[in-house]
């Protein structure tokens, strides 16, 4: 048993910047924003309700929560505009959307980056200030849109629209092949893909695979270091997607 | 007495900092919160509610009050992002907007003074059953230098249900007031040891750890107050009463023609002229054999070379009944350096009796013998007591030389 230590060497994380933003038209190729400054998150509801019995709280039971953010840019996607509704008071359509933030810790500024997912986003009607030069140059007051956001199914989760995908935990190889298709590479154009392609890409790049073939057999492919044979009849898997639920039963899943 | 002083050196006292934060989720080891920068507690509810009859004020009542608090960090631990609406459904992969998990947090503020600073002591808090509340996070460009981004979570809590006390979801464990063996049994738990994991106790626990090693709530500052042996050529025989004295009782047979007396052992105060001491003592007398009618025990104070009896000064022996209880409340006449002050029992022969020596005999057990500044006039006890539920007894050192200590959670 150890004790607990704070602060150690490269466990000082923090994080920091906003970058990287892509636009995901309905249709057609994503494409960088360019210009987007921040992104503020501000995700609604989840507020806290009590229920009071012989005057102490009882339970506490909070309200549906959703995702919703304030984007900041100097400009927006050409593409943008009609999501914009600034064809004059048209119906808005919902887009997707990813930025990256960044993780320093104190070896490295650059230690790690989160790719942040929004899915179903609408824009909301912002006021926009034009106003005249100004003799010490350009003003660069930056555009602002509020988003909203309807929920996607997702996989294994309540429905969201924001996901987050951790480099710095994730597999490099699982990073590479998300970032091939959210920024396109020679094989296709920059999209955003649904919640369940995503998570077929972290299975497809897992060290540990599970396939289940359906008939109550399944197949478990893997390095030596996960997978052991002690003899021709007996396997052992050791690895952090393998626990016990209790002394007779254990789940396994590909990581 | 002494006027009040302030700003006395070493009382000068300030709170600052915090530090030492951990996570704690059901079913897993605390986990280190690095980057916790502040924990902004700012309890809601407790708002006095005034209520008026003829233009005055009748009452004023306190509404419920609620443990609230804004965690501040450069970044959470990864299995903060359950608490954070965010889970996890593959290696690195989040989804936002799910349930929110309860947690556990533990963190410390330091308490400084005017010469230790920072070091005189700490407070640990424990929160139970918090829960995050989605918040802001202002993601913006890196500009000409690195702006850390400022996470935030506000926390709400629902306490848990305890006894004896109004449910609270904060303890706060103040290593100043706290016995520093119990200090270190606390923190070997919640921040881990070599015997186990970090981890939350539940209030139960937490509440059962100070129950067995509360704090100071007695102490018993004379020096063996039953009495060791008898004392000098005034018995006779070996000690024991008749051979076979009760467990605890000291006693012996009687020489024909003295009064014998027995002292308990020294008190470790000092008291000033004027200082409030309470005794309290309880005897027995038995006569063993022989033609004895009557003997006496005397209470008494002695100082070196002077013996009181509700506070004054005595040179009579008082007859008291058997298994009497005494209990005086005596000021001092004058200043009694520690070790000094004991309490004596005398042992008298009722004038016109005769008996050769070893007919007679008395025990003696001192049930009570307290000597305490304040009034109080409890049973005995010493570190050799047997523990119960809700007290502890310890020598304060060498046992059976030295204070005995009693603990009490109440």
């Amino acid at each position: 048993m150890t004790r607990i230590q704070w602060g150690s060497f490269g466990a000082r994380l923090y994080e920091t910047g906003v970058d990287r933003g892509v636009f995901y038209p309905n249709v057609g190729p994503g494409l960088p924003w360019n210009g987007l400054i921040s992104v503020k998150e501000d995700p609604s509801g989840a507020s806290l309700n009590k229920i009071f019995v012989d005057g102490v709280p009882y339970r506490t039971q909070k309200t549906k929560e959703s995702f919703a953010a304030v984007l900041q840019a100097y400009t927006s996607p050409r593409g943008f505009d009609e999501y914009d509704g600034n064809y004059g008071q048209q119906r808005r359509k919902p887009f997707g959307l990813s930025y990256r933030t960044r993780i320093g810790n104190d070896i490295s500024a650059d230690y790690a980056y989160k790719i942040h997912l929004v899915y179903n986003a609408l824009a909301m009607p912002t006021t926009v200030d034009s106003s005249t030069l100004k003799t010490d140059g350009l003003d660069g007051t930056p555009f602002s849109w509020g988003i909203s956001t309807t929920p996607v199914p997702i996989p294994g989760a309540k429905p969201a629209a924001h996901l987050i995908i951790d480099a710095s935990i994730a597999y490099p190889e699982a990073i590479q092949a998300v970032e091939d298709v959210l920024y396109g590479s020679i094989d296709g154009d920059a999209r955003l893909p649904d919640p369940e392609e995503l998570l077929d890409l972290f299975e497809q790049h897992a060290i540990l695979v599970i396939i289940d073939h359906g008939d109550g057999t399944w197949t478990a492919i893997g390095p030596d270091e996960a997978i052991d044979m002690p003899d021709a009849d007996t396997f052992q898997i050791t690895w952090p997607s393998a626990v016990y639920l209790d002394s007779d039963t254990y789940q396994i899943s590909s990581l | 007495m002494t006027r009040i002083a302030w700003g006395a050196h070493g009382e000068r006292l300030f709170e600052t900092g915090t530090d030492r934060g951990v996570l704690y989720l059901n079913g897993q080891s605390g986990i280190p919160w690095n980057g916790l920068r502040a924990v902004k507690e700012a309890p809601s509810g407790g708002e006095p509610r005034p209520y008026y009859i003829d233009g005055f004020k009748y009452m004023n009542i306190a509404a419920a009050e609620e443990f609230v608090a804004t965690l501040e960090a450069f970044s959470a631990p990864n299995e903060f992002a359950e608490c954070d609406g965010r889970k996890s459904i593959h290696n690195g992969l989040f989804a936002g907007e799910q349930p929110r998990k309860s947690f556990g947090l533990s963190y410390r503020t330091l308490i400084g003074n005017d010469y230790l600073g920072d070091r005189f002591g700490y407070k640990i808090h424990i929160v139970y059953n918090a829960l995050a509340a989605p918040s802001q996070r202002a993601n913006e460009t890196i500009g000409a230098s690195v702006t850390t981004l400022g996470l935030s979570w506000s926390i709400s809590t629902m306490p848990p249900r305890m006894d004896g006390l109004k449910p609270t979801a904060h303890f706060v464990i103040d290593s100043t007031l706290t016995p520093p063996k119990l200090m270190a049994e606390i923190e070997d738990i919640l921040y881990g040891s070599i015997d186990g994991e970090a981890r939350l106790p539940d209030v139960d626990e937490l509440l059962e750890l100070f129950k067995s090693a509360g704090p100071v709530v007695r102490e018993n500052t004379i020096l063996i107050p039953r009495p060791a042996a008898y004392s000098g050529s005034d018995w006779v025989g070996s000690g024991g009463l008749g051979g076979s004295p009760e467990a605890g009782w000291i006693g012996g047979t009687l020489a024909a023609t003295t009064a014998p007396y027995i002292f308990t052992g020294r008190s470790y105060l000092e008291y000033q002229p004027g200082d409030k001491i309470t005794l309290g003592i309880r005897y027995r007398v038995t006569a063993v054999s022989g033609p004895v009618e009557f003997i006496c025990v005397v209470p008494g104070i002695r100082t070196p070379l002077k013996y009181y009896r509700d506070g004054y000064q005595v040179t009579r022996p008082i007859t008291l009944d058997q298994d009497e209880v005494v209990s005086i409340e005596w000021i001092a006449p004058e200043y009694i350096a520690p070790g000094t002050l004991q309490i004596a029992v005398h042992g008298s022969i009722e004038s016109g009796l005769s008996f050769a020596d070893g007919d007679a005999g008395f025990a003696m057990r001192a049930t009570e013998a307290i000597i305490e500044p304040g009034w109080s006039n409890r049973p005995y006890f010493d570190g050799d007591t047997i523990d119960t539920d809700i007290e502890t007894y310890e020598w304060a050192n060498t046992p059976g030389s030295s204070p005995s200590l009693m603990r009490s959670w109440y």
